[in-house]
């Protein structure tokens, strides 16, 4: 009879130490969801390509003109290296290509416009360069799968001298190989 | 348990009591008060008291003893108090017995006094007529006197007369040569103004001519001073130049240099280039002002 | 009375007499403006036509230099070759002050006898005379020497005409035909010689102190590189060729190391190379750009572009005996971009390319008191560069679309056009006196 009590009385502080120490049941729960929810947009991405052109594109995915990885250009202000929103979104894109496609490489090629002085532009285009690298590094792609190089001004596009050729050259490139 | 109690029934109500005594015991311990000392608060009344203490029946003796002495003291110093009245009345009446005295003093000084005066004034007035008598006599005297001048000037006069008329016709001689000399000097020195006035004026015309070609010197100089890129605000180099009537240049010497040799190199060609210098008509005869020329050059601005 | 009649006279007299006193006139200031000189067409001694036309280069030199006025050709009033010739009186009618007159004389062995007099008008004396011997490939180097004794002679200051300039020349710009050339010429732009022909960028030439090297990057490897090539003799060395940015050279002033830039440790930092043992010595340690190096006249301060303000500023440091450098210290203050510093010969002033207002221009500051003066006034202008005199910065900047060479006086009075050839010139670096 004792031993009953006790049993009652050890199975009533237990169940009070339990619900003490339980953590949130919610989160562990939540985060599964999310990444189960993430691999299925992943996956619907993809499928939606085909599915938008109705027939789906039947060639490299580095040469379909609807994806996101046809930009390979992006600009930037006046001696800044700074990404847009927008651009930073592309460059994931061409990040985790990059990430699945371990035998591509791709050379990131920084400019800036003729303003000011020459050297100094030659720095300034490799900071672009590196701010693009650095975002697709993050994304856990090889270091060496990606080259870099600046141009200073010495390779304009737009060969004016005028507010939108200038505004063209301030860019970094990327140059894919081995595909 | 029922069968326990039945087997054991002393053991258990002996269990219970204990049980219950300690259970008791424990709560109502608790509720005992604290039994805190606490402090009485009744009055106790001395001058009831019937005990009599030597020492009280001393300190009274000390009291009366003391309040006799007091009385004692105040009669001393009301005795006192009449003592000083007194001699002070008395020191009073002495006072003004004193300045009575004084007083009639001064009277009788000032009594004296006037008859001291009184005596004076007669031996003045005696005096006086004295000295009048005296003075009348004197007076006699100068008349007496003043007539025999008078009489000795009146012959004077009448010398001096002659003499003067004779003096008179000379002085007019005399007048007459000054007027004439005097007209002649006037003449000269009218002319003599009038000279300066014309040797002043011309030389104003002279200066401000003098002033109209120093300006245009200073200006075709100027013009022609090319200021060379290394020259300095406060720069100055000071040249000594030599002109021939037409205005050439024929010599230029550097009286100060400004230490920088390009420097003086262009305000020496400034002269130079600006000859001839321009001068006014040789029909002034100006052109001794203009022979030798002094010119700093002074870099004040630079443009 | 007569006494009196003559004493009257005698003051009158004196009053009259005029008082003597030497005229002083003050001038205070002058006009600006260039030394009028006529450079006399030479004569010529020899047979067939002159080789050169040794006046012409002359007066082009002189002109350049902003500080002469040469007479017009058609001005002239005479030509005389010889100083007995010249009527000095005619020469000043015409407002020239100094008159050069010269004769080319044909050796029997094919070499030349130049021979020129440099005469003051104003009084009518011989200021300088010289005869130089002359092969016919020097004779413009010869023209030259004449023209630095002339403005030596009239300005006190050590000419800079007969020196070179190195550029660089890009043409085909964005087709597939682009080349970039490294050039080196006159330094009034005649008889160019390519150094480096590339298709692929050239940068930066640099003048080593002797005159006979130039440092300059090349993308020749397909990235930037900086090599070291003698122009006499066109051997090249690889300086440094590191991963990332390898440029920006510059010679310090004994020509025994190197300042460049190097972003092999993540950013742009400045470094100096030994050149005997190609040992690198780290200056700038910063996460921002720090770029274009230039030395101080004592090789002792290094000025250089950093951004580690926000924008980019000159900053300069200090090296100690064993090379390492203090702590930067920011030079300039005006201007939102002040970038490229080039240091004068006597280490007084530097010429920035200044960026404000959406302009790019060249300015000079004076180290000692930080003034900075703007000397141009187009919009894109860049790579400011020395005459060895320190008396004109030529430059690059853009006309009608076009990269072209240009100069400027220090004192920002006078302005010059170098426009060489076709295609975009720019990048010019002008080189020392040369040394014999």
């Amino acid at each position: 009879m004792e031993r009953r009590i006790q049993w009652v009385l050890i199975v009533v502080f237990v169940l009070g130490l339990a619900a003490c120490a339980a953590p949130p049941p919610k989160e562990d729960a939540g985060a599964a969801a999310d990444a189960g929810a993430a691999a299925g947009v992943d996956q619907g991405a993809d499928q939606r390509q085909g599915a938008d052109l109705g027939t789906g594109f039947q060639g490299h995915p580095l040469d379909d003109p609807a994806s996101p990885l046809s930009k390979r250009v992006f600009y930037f202000e006046l001696d800044s290296s700074q990404l847009s929103e927008e651009d930073r979104e592309i460059i994931n894109a061409h990040a985790k290509y990059l990430a699945e496609h371990p035998e591509v490489n791709v050379v990131i090629e920084g400019h800036a416009d003729e303003r000011g002085s020459r050297e100094y532009n030659m720095a300034l285009g490799e900071r672009r360069a590196l701010t693009v690298r650095q975002l697709i590094l993050v994304q856990g792609v090889g270091q060496q799968q990606i080259q870099y190089i600046s141009f200073g001004e010495e390779r304009p596009v737009a060969l004016g001298h005028d507010d939108s050729a200038w505004g063209l050259n301030r860019r970094a490139e990327l140059l894919y190989s081995g595909y | 348990m029922w069968n326990l109690i039945r087997s054991y029934p002393r053991s258990v109500l002996l269990a219970v009591l204990i049980h219950l005594t300690i259970v008791v015991l424990l709560t109502v311990s608790l509720r005992w008060p604290s039994t805190r000392p606490t402090l009485s608060n009744a009055p106790v009344d001395v001058v009831k008291a019937v005990a009599v203490d030597e020492a009280k029946v001393q300190a009274e003796l000390d009291k009366q003893r003391a309040r006799e002495r007091a009385r004692e003291q105040e009669i001393k110093r009301a005795q006192e108090q009449a003592r000083r009245a007194e001699a002070e009345r008395v020191q009073e009446q002495k006072r003004l017995a004193a300045v009575k005295e004084q007083r009639a003093e001064e009277q009788r000084k000032l009594k004296e006094a006037e008859r001291k005066r009184q005596e004076q004034a007669r031996v003045e007035k005696e005096r006086l007529a004295k000295i009048e008598a005296e003075n009348k006599a004197l007076e006699q005297k100068r008349r007496a006197e003043q007539e025999r001048l008078a009489a000795l000037e009146a012959k004077r006069k009448a010398e001096e007369e002659e003499r003067r008329k004779a003096e008179e016709a000379r002085q007019r001689q005399e007048e007459a040569r000054k007027r004439r000399e005097a007209e002649e000097a006037l003449k000269a020195q009218m002319a003599a103004e009038e000279q300066q006035r014309l040797a002043d004026a011309r030389r104003a015309q002279a200066m401000s001519t003098i002033d109209k070609y120093r300006v245009l010197i200073e200006a075709k100089v100027r013009q022609n001073w090319l200021v060379p890129p290394s020259a300095q605000q406060g720069m100055v180099c000071v040249l000594s130049v030599r002109l021939i009537p037409s205005g050439d240049v024929v010599s230029v010497q550097i009286l100060e240099s400004s230490g920088d040799a390009v420097f003086d190199r262009s305000v020496e060609n400034a002269v130079r280039k600006a000859s001839p210098l321009p001068l006014p008509p040789a029909e002034l005869g100006l052109y001794d002002e203009f022979r030798e020329l002094r010119f700093p050059f002074e870099l004040q601005r630079k443009g | 009375m007569l006494g009196r009649m003559l004493s009257a006279l005698f003051v009158a007299i004196v009053l009259v007499m005029p008082a003597r006193a030497e005229l002083t006139i003050q001038i205070s200031e002058g006009v600006e403006g260039s030394l009028p000189i006529a450079v006399v067409p030479f004569g010529f001694e020899g047979r067939g036509a002159a080789p050169a036309d040794i006046a012409a280069i002359v007066a082009a030199d002189l002109r350049r230099s902003g500080r002469f006025q040469p007479l017009p050709r058609e001005d002239m009033v005479g030509e005389p070759h010889e100083a007995q010739q010249v009527n000095f009186q005619s020469w000043r009618a015409v407002g020239t002050d100094n008159v050069v007159v010269g004769k080319l004389r044909a050796l029997a062995d094919g070499s030349y006898q130049v021979q020129f007099q440099l005469l003051d008008a104003l009084r009518g004396k011989q200021l300088a005379g010289y005869s130089i011997p002359s092969r016919p490939d020097q004779l413009r180097q010869t023209a030259h020497q004449i023209s630095d004794i002339i403005y030596e002679t009239l300005t006190g200051q050590r000419g800079a005409f007969d020196t070179f300039i190195a550029y660089v020349v890009a043409t085909g710009k964005g087709t597939d035909k682009a080349t970039h050339r490294l050039a080196v010429a006159d330094a009034d732009g005649y008889g160019e010689q390519t150094i480096l022909e590339s298709t692929q960028p050239v940068m930066s030439p640099a003048w080593a102190p002797d005159g006979k090297r130039l440092a300059y990057v090349s993308f020749n490897k397909g990235r930037p590189a900086v090599y070291v090539q003698n122009v006499v003799t066109q051997e090249v060395r690889v300086v440094a060729e590191y991963p990332g940015l390898n440029n920006a050279p510059a010679w310090s002033p004994d020509g025994k190391r190197l300042a460049l830039t190097l972003s092999k440790d993540g950013n742009p930092e400045i470094y100096v190379v030994d050149m005997a043992t190609l040992r690198l010595q780290r200056i700038t340690r910063h996460y921002a750009i720090d770029t274009e190096p230039a030395w101080a006249a004592d090789g002792r301060e290094l000025f250089f572009t950093s951004d580690r303000g926000g924008s980019p500023q000159i900053y300069r440091v200090r090296l100690d005996a064993s090379g390492a450098a203090t702590r930067p210290q920011r030079l300039t203050f005006e201007g939102r971009y002040n970038a490229r510093a080039s240091v004068s010969p006597d280490g007084k002033h530097i010429a920035v390319v200044h960026g404000a207002d959406g302009k790019y221009r060249i300015a000079v500051q004076e180290l000692n008191t930080g003034i900075l003066r703007v000397l141009t006034d187009a919009r894109l202008d860049e790579s400011p560069s020395f005459a060895p005199n320190g008396a004109m910065i030529i430059y690059a900047t853009e006309e009608n679309g076009r990269g072209v060479l240009a100069a400027v006086s220090i004192d920002g009075r006078s302005h010059q056009r170098l426009s060489l050839q076709s295609g975009d010139v720019r990048e010019p670096a002008w080189s020392p006196f040369k040394r014999l």
